[in-house]
């Protein structure tokens, strides 16, 4: 594949943390405007590996590109703009909690996108009802309940519209209802923004019907890739349990 | 509508901003940055430590600062001082204007006092140099009069000599030179005495001041006070001036002989031409230094000395005047008088009672049993032997009181080999201080320690633990 | 023994070299842009506006306090007058700068120390980064400026407080009158005395900032060490403003000699 194609492209990355080796030579690539879903087991390494993504971590050897350009490489006001274009949802949310759910999405609209008041509002309005929270604007993080919490911090990581949009695990705490209408979102996002999504999740359905490329990562290795049918008659045993199994978030 | 997040940031800000402001303000208000000022000199030839930036005041008003001070070029010149001043306070500083370098207050700093002049003259122009007044230091004054008046004691005595060898030289008038040197005798040893006195409590004073801090702010400040020294010390001169010119017009008439003495006598008349110009000087020059032997009196017991002297527990103990004694000359807040009151047959020679007291062997164990009991308190405490008589008339009394405090204080003195500085004879003829065995007279002696309450405290402590 | 103590002594030298190094690249990271002066200002009431009830009533009981002690030793030199004066030098040249930057010390730096180091271990401040804000800018270098420019008015305010507490001590003996005491309270001031001894209150601001900013950020280990960075920015922010003082006490007065 060009790499003028690839939105996100991980060359031998290895990431060790002290003695331990997390990321081992891993090496990917996502299609731009695709789906890909990041699968593994806890603790291997799919949230470091998006950190590496936005830039929040740095490989200790090989190279992370985003959009062709060598994220580690970047000064700093390269990867401020390279990261306007991206959205990150941490798996925990980390929403600013000093400030009301309306501002936590506000915040990256007001310092980057040079619009008028109102439509700061309208903006916010619109991506709080995307994620089903429009009536929560006003409250605080602290007050709001685990999945509520992820939704804003999806609401946040859309807000500028990105064109790379990262997600640790959006539908964990979820009904399956909500994580329905989550799922449904960000393909919609796909197919009609044409947005690229990188997804961590443990939810083998979810990952089934939003992603056109699914990886597995074990032992700090990308032990499979592919579409979901190609993983299923995988030979690794890991590989088909997971795609055996079917709850998870 | 702004938030309140934004007007509590904006509130405080400006609050801080104001009082900032404020105090920069009221700090340049004393520094005058904000007025419209003038600048005239004044010259001095000692400091004292004045220094830049130091206060200027015009009749006691904050008026500006010391902007410069420029140093003389050589010791026969002075300081010359810029003071910046006040437009407003320009009517105040007329050309008879007197500046003076000051303290301010005990323990502050110095500043530039400039007195108000008068109608009579005009206001000071700016840039002129206006009078001063140096910086006084009151042993420097004291010590000048006090050397004046010795040299005028000298003079006197000069004179004296040179009278008397110029009366010697006729010795066919010896009865008017007899009747001269009774007249003019008197006033010599009056002079001589007056001056001795002087020079006394000049050297109190004096050494009171050295031995303390030289120039106390409070003395220094009181311009009465300063003024009489001043005055006392012009005085001294005055007399000295006058002496001086009697001894030479003396000296004259001695080498001019007989004829210039007989001149002197004029049986038939007063007394007349150079004879009569002395006697006349010498008349004045007597009156001049009792005047200024009560003035140095009067200053040695001014509040101030009194106090200064009393704080330090130093007191000229022979020089407490009776008067000055009974009104509590020794009594501290911290000090507590502690007295033992002995009858006269107790002490007293029968005798021997009015004229000469002198101490029976009873009495001496009496005085010696009394004294007993204070010894513990001595040394440092001061002892004061009273002496009180009730016959006779009041001169009876108050000689009789003395002699007998003085015997007694005397024998204290010899017997227990007292510090005699801290032990005094105090006449005080009838009338007792406080409440005696006999009510408020007393025919006798009194023993009277004063003690430190602190000592006392302690001694009593020691007194039970030894028991 | 001698080696632990070694070691101890290395590590602070360390510590020091790294919160001199931050505070550094803050001064210099002040200047760039984004300027983030609406977040500076948001910091400036937290720590400014909000601190002024505790500044206040601080600043008047020790100005009672003060007063009382002032009279207790001018009076013996007769010198009541200068009372107001002997006070407002106290607290203009000394205690009121020192006593605010150990208040906010206390206040903010804690505060600051805590609040940074809840946003570290949530991901807050990587939450930022991702958001491309610059989080040193944002949240140190605003805090540490909001420090700076909060601290001398603080000072301001309290040495105002102080006099007022003076005067109150001072009237209920004396009854005298508030313009007067007022008068005499600046009647000894100079410029000298209360400029610099107010702008090095900057300094003070400075290092409140730097400290608990810099182990805001660096804490890890979860709430415990949440706690833990609150308590040290407290404790080393307090050390280094008294010891800091010294320098600038001896600076000030080489520069401005009295
Ligand atoms: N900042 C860090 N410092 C040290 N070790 C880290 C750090 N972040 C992650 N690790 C380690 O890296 C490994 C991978 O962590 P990561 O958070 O990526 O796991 P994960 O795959 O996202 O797991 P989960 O599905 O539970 O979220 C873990 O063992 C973790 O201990
Ligand atoms: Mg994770």
């Amino acid at each position: 594949m060009p790499a003028e194609d690839c939105a996100v492209r991980f060359e031998k990355v290895t990431k060790r943390f002290g003695s331990q080796t997390v990321l081992d030579g891993v090496s990917f690539e996502v299609r731009q405007g695709s789906a890909f879903c990041l699968l593994g087991r806890s603790g291997t390494g799919k949230s470091v590996t998006l950190k590496h993504i936005i830039g929040l971590m740095k490989p200790d050897s090989g190279r992370v590109r985003v959009e062709g350009q060598d994220v580690s490489a970047l000064s700093r006001r390269d990867l401020s703009r390279l990261r306007t274009r991206m959205g990150f949802l941490f798996q925990n949310a980390a929403l600013f909690d000093s400030i009301s759910v309306g501002d936590n999405v506000a915040f990256p609209i007001r310092r980057h996108a040079k619009l008028a008041v109102s439509d700061v509002r309208d903006r916010v309005r619109q991506k709080l009802e995307e994620v089903g929270l429009e009536r929560e604007a006003g409250k605080m993080p602290s007050e709001l309940s685990g999945g509520m919490r992820k939704r804003v911090g999806l609401a946040r990581a859309m807000a500028l519209d990105p064109s790379i949009l990262l997600v640790d695990e959006p539908s964990a705490g979820l009904d399956p209802i909500t994580a329905g209408e989550i799922d449904s979102l960000l393909s919609q996002l796909k197919s009609n923004r044409g947005t690229t999504l990188i997804i961590v999740t443990h939810n083998i359905p979810s990952a089934r019907r939003l992603g056109d490329e699914l990886a597995v990562l074990h032992g700090g290795h990308l032990i499979a890739r592919g579409p979901a049918q190609e993983l299923e008659t995988s030979d690794h045993e890991v590989v088909r349990g997971f795609m055996r199994s079917e709850g998870g978030g | 509508m702004p938030s309140a997040r934004a007007i509590g940031t904006g509130a405080f800000i400006l609050i801080g901003l104001l009082l900032f402001a404020v105090a920069l303000f009221m700090i340049g208000e004393r520094r005058m940055l904000f007025a419209k000022k003038f600048e005239v000199y004044a010259e001095f030839s000692r400091l004292s430590g004045l220094q830049q930036g130091a206060p200027v005041r015009v009749a006691g008003m904050m008026a500006g600062e010391v902007k410069d001070i420029q140093v003389p070029p050589g010791p026969d010149s002075k300081f010359r001082v810029r003071l910046q001043i006040r437009d407003d306070l320009h009517p105040l500083v007329r050309t008879d204007s007197v500046a003076t370098i000051q303290t301010e207050g005990l323990v502050g700093g110095m500043f530039v006092q400039v007195g108000a002049g008068t109608n009579q003259a005009p206001p000071a122009p700016a840039e002129s140099i206006i009078g001063s007044r140096e910086p006084y230091s009151f042993a420097d004054l004291l010590q000048q009069a006090s050397e004046t008046v010795t040299k005028i004691s000298e003079a006197v005595t000069d004179l004296k000599e040179g009278m008397d060898t110029a009366l010697g030289q006729v010795s066919d008038t010896v009865q008017d030179a007899d009747r001269l040197i009774k007249d003019v005798g008197a006033d010599v040893k009056q002079i001589t005495a007056s001056g001795t006195k002087v020079a006394a409590d000049t050297q109190v004073i004096v050494e009171g001041l050295r031995a303390g801090r030289g120039t106390l702010g409070k003395l220094i400040n009181d311009d009465t006070l300063y003024l009489r020294a001043q005055h006392i010390a012009e005085q001294a001169e005055e007399i000295a001036k006058n002496v001086r010119e009697a001894t030479v017009e003396f000296k004259d008439l001695g080498r001019e002989g007989k004829e210039a003495i007989a001149t002197f006598r004029s049986e038939q008349g007063p007394i007349v031409g150079a004879a009569a110009d002395v006697r006349q000087t010498l008349k004045l020059a007597r009156e001049a230094l009792e005047n200024l032997a009560d003035n140095t009196e009067a200053l040695k017991r001014n509040w101030f000395f009194r106090g200064f002297f009393r704080d330090r527990g130093f007191y000229d103990l022979n020089r407490i005047s009776p008067a000055d004694y009974r009104q509590g000359a020794l009594e501290t807040k911290t000090r507590k008088a502690l007295r033992i009151w002995l009858a006269a047959d107790q002490l007293f020679e029968l005798s021997t009672r009015a004229a000469e007291p002198a101490l029976s062997p009873a009495g001496a164990a009496t005085v010696e049993s009394a004294m007993a009991g204070f010894l513990q308190y001595k040394p440092g405490a001061i002892l004061i032997v009273e002496g009180y008589a009730t016959s006779g008339f009041s001169n009876d009394q108050y000689l009789a009181s003395k002699r007998r405090a003085q015997v007694v204080r005397d024998y204290l003195v010899q017997k227990f080999d007292l510090e005699s500085r801290f032990v005094a004879a105090m006449p005080l003829s009838a009338e007792a201080m406080g409440r005696s065995p006999a009510g408020d007279r007393w025919d006798g002696i009194a023993l009277t320690l004063y003690v430190e309450k602190t000592a006392l405290r302690a001694a009593t402590a020691d007194g039970s633990k030894n028991r | 023994m001698i080696e632990r103590v070694g070691l101890l002594v290395a590590a602070f030298l360390g510590w020091i070299g790294e919160v001199s190094v931050f505070g550094g690249r803050a001064l210099r990271e002040a200047w760039r842009r984004p300027l983030e002066l609406d977040e500076v200002a948001r910091q400036v009431f937290e720590i400014g506006w909000r601190s002024i009830p505790l500044i206040v009533a601080s600043g008047f009981a020790i100005g009672v306090v003060l007063s009382l002690h002032t009279r207790a030793s001018l009076e013996r030199f007769g010198a009541e007058a200068m009372i107001p004066a002997g006070l407002a030098i106290a607290l203009v040249r000394e205690t009121g700068p020192l006593t605010a930057g150990l208040l906010l010390s206390g206040r903010v730096g804690a505060g600051i120390g805590a609040e940074l180091g809840a946003m570290k271990v949530t991901e807050q401040i990587d939450a930022l980064e991702a958001t491309a804000v610059d989080s040193f800018k944002f949240l140190a270098v605003t805090r540490i400026l909001a420090c700076m420019i909060a601290l001398p008015l603080l000072t301001t305010v309290m040495d105002f407080s102080g006099i007022v507490g003076g005067y109150v001590a001072e009237t209920a003996v004396t009854g005298i009158s508030f313009w007067l005491y007022f008068d005499r309270a600046f009647s000894h001031l100079q410029f000298s005395d209360f400029i610099p001894a107010t702008l090095k209150t900057v300094v003070f601001g400075f290092i409140i900032g730097t400290v608990a900013s810099y182990l805001g950020f660096t804490t890890e280990r979860g709430t415990e060490g949440v706690g833990r960075a609150s308590t040290r920015s407290v404790v080393l922010a307090s050390i280094l403003i008294i010891a800091i003082n010294v320098v600038l006490v001896k600076l000030i007065f080489f520069f401005y000699p009295d």
